[in-house]
């Protein structure tokens, strides 16, 4: 017994070596949503601290903060009804076609304007990186917001990431450049889905996958999101077609994105809130019990 | 000494997290330079107060790196091998072991192969861990590399900083 006491004693520094090492390699496997005291404690904590210090630094970025929401209301502006041009539809061939029963312009969507399904709001980013293998970005609203797990944010270039943990004031957004993230995508001109991944390396490119070869595709397409997986709204650009190619033995392209958000440089975001993702949500889980 | 260490401990997590970590050079370059506390306990520390502070140390920044236990994990194990390679680089009648191992104390050539083992040792654990596979073996290796270049000036730059004062 004493001679056991002993040599624990004299080699108790691999014995702590071993605990500690135990201790962190459960931090590291118990990374996901299971995670939750670490991702927590990260969020609460890691948020006080950095909304103090982007408070400062976000002072120098505001004329480039400026810039972007200009270009935005540009855009934005250019979407109202009245900046589309009034045709007068009112021509000779129209006294013809007025005579039948069926307009050509008759069919209208109807979009139900007094409950919308996406809502909008807007979040700083209080902190961001690119150079890792799994890059989180946090914000600074959280539960009490209204935010909740699986929400997805954009930026005013384009698809930026999906919430993925929420502390009371901060939430942690799993980046499109986080070699896990899989986002539902397509192609603007085709209409083709694929998912886009990110394969760890360059944070401008990310890789389209499932798109086959006999569909033709450009360099330069829009790839946008496909709006199947409730998160986003249909149409967000998340990037432009930089490369393809068809590897041997696939019947599917290798595509490289170019993805349209500088996620170094992100500041501004918005959280996309779906007020039927819940419903839809059970609905397709629903579909897995039927015999 | 103590509350030189402390006010270090404290410092290196403020440049580690502060400005290291908002500066986003390229997908490969991320420099670590808070291992240099790690570095520069002194050589008697105990350890399990080494190991002890470098968990500690390791998980503070974890925290605000939102990266569970890497850091923690890659700390403690260069915390746990550092006594080793102090006295594999120079025999311990040599060492007083009072002092901490700087560059003013141990000598150019001694700090930066000290320097360089520790930061090899460490990145290499932390980007094994952050990948947690070897499916893209020669992109880690070349992330290791660039880093810890990248990691050994700011250690060197910053201990140039302090050396010259010791001198004067």
């Amino acid at each position: 017994m004493r001679n056991l006491l002993n040599f624990l004693w004299k080699n108790y520094a691999i014995f702590l070596f071993l605990i500690l090492e135990t201790i962190a390699f459960s931090m590291v496997m118990s990374s996901g949503h299971q995670g939750a005291v670490f991702s927590y404690a990260s969020n609460q904590w890691g948020g006080k601290a950095f909304s103090s210090y982007q408070s400062i630094h976000q002072y120098f970025k505001l004329s480039e903060t400026n810039e972007q929401l200009v270009s935005e209301n540009i855009y934005l502006r250019s979407q109202l009804k009245q900046s589309y041009l009034k045709r007068d539809h009112n021509s000779f061939d129209d006294i013809v076609i007025k005579s039948e029963t069926i307009k050509p312009d008759s069919i209208v969507f109807y979009y139900d304007t007094t409950s919308l399904t996406f809502e909008y709001i807007n979040a700083t980013v209080i902190s961001n990186s690119v150079n890792k293998q799994q890059n989180y970005l946090m914000l600074n609203k959280g539960y009490q917001q209204g935010i909740r797990e699986n929400m997805g944010v954009i930026s005013s270039q384009g698809g930026v990431g999906i919430v993925y943990a929420v502390s009371d004031d901060f939430c942690t957004i799993i980046s499109l450049l986080n070699t896990k993230t899989n986002i539902s995508a397509k192609l603007f001109s085709s209409n083709e889905l694929g998912s886009l991944k990110w394969d760890g390396r360059n944070p401008q490119i990310a890789h389209l996958t499932s798109i086959e070869t006999y569909i033709p595709i450009h360099t330069g397409d829009s790839v946008v999101s496909s709006g199947f997986s409730h998160i986003f709204p249909e149409g967000v650009l998340l990037g432009t077609i930089k490369d393809f190619y068809i590897e041997a033995s696939e019947n599917t392209y290798t595509i490289e994105v170019l993805l349209s958000t500088k996620f170094s440089q992100l500041n501004q975001v918005t959280i996309i809130r779906n007020r039927f993702y819940e419903e839809q949500i059970e609905l397709e889980r629903r579909k897995a019990y039927v015999p | 000494m103590f509350l030189r260490n402390i006010l270090r401990f404290l410092f290196v997590i403020l440049i580690q997290v502060f400005v290291l970590n908002q500066i986003q050079f390229s997908g490969y370059i991320n420099p670590y330079y808070y291992i240099i506390f790690i570095l520069l306990l002194p050589i008697k520390t105990p350890a399990w107060l080494g190991m002890g502070l470098a968990f500690l140390l390791g998980f503070t920044i974890d925290i605000f790196s939102q990266s569970p236990g890497i850091h923690t994990a890659s700390s403690v194990f260069i915390a746990f091998i550092r006594p080793s390679i102090i006295l594999s680089l120079k025999t311990s009648s040599e060492i007083n072991k009072d002092l901490e191992p700087n560059m003013g104390n141990m000598g150019v050539k001694w700090f930066i192969s000290y320097t360089i083992i520790m930061i090899i040792l460490h990145h290499t654990l932390y980007f094994f861990i952050e990948v947690f596979s070897f499916t893209s073996f020669i992109n880690t290796i070349y992330r290791i590399l660039i880093s810890s270049i990248v990691t050994f000036i700011t250690i060197i730059v910053a201990q140039l900083l302090t050396y010259n004062k010791i001198q004067k």
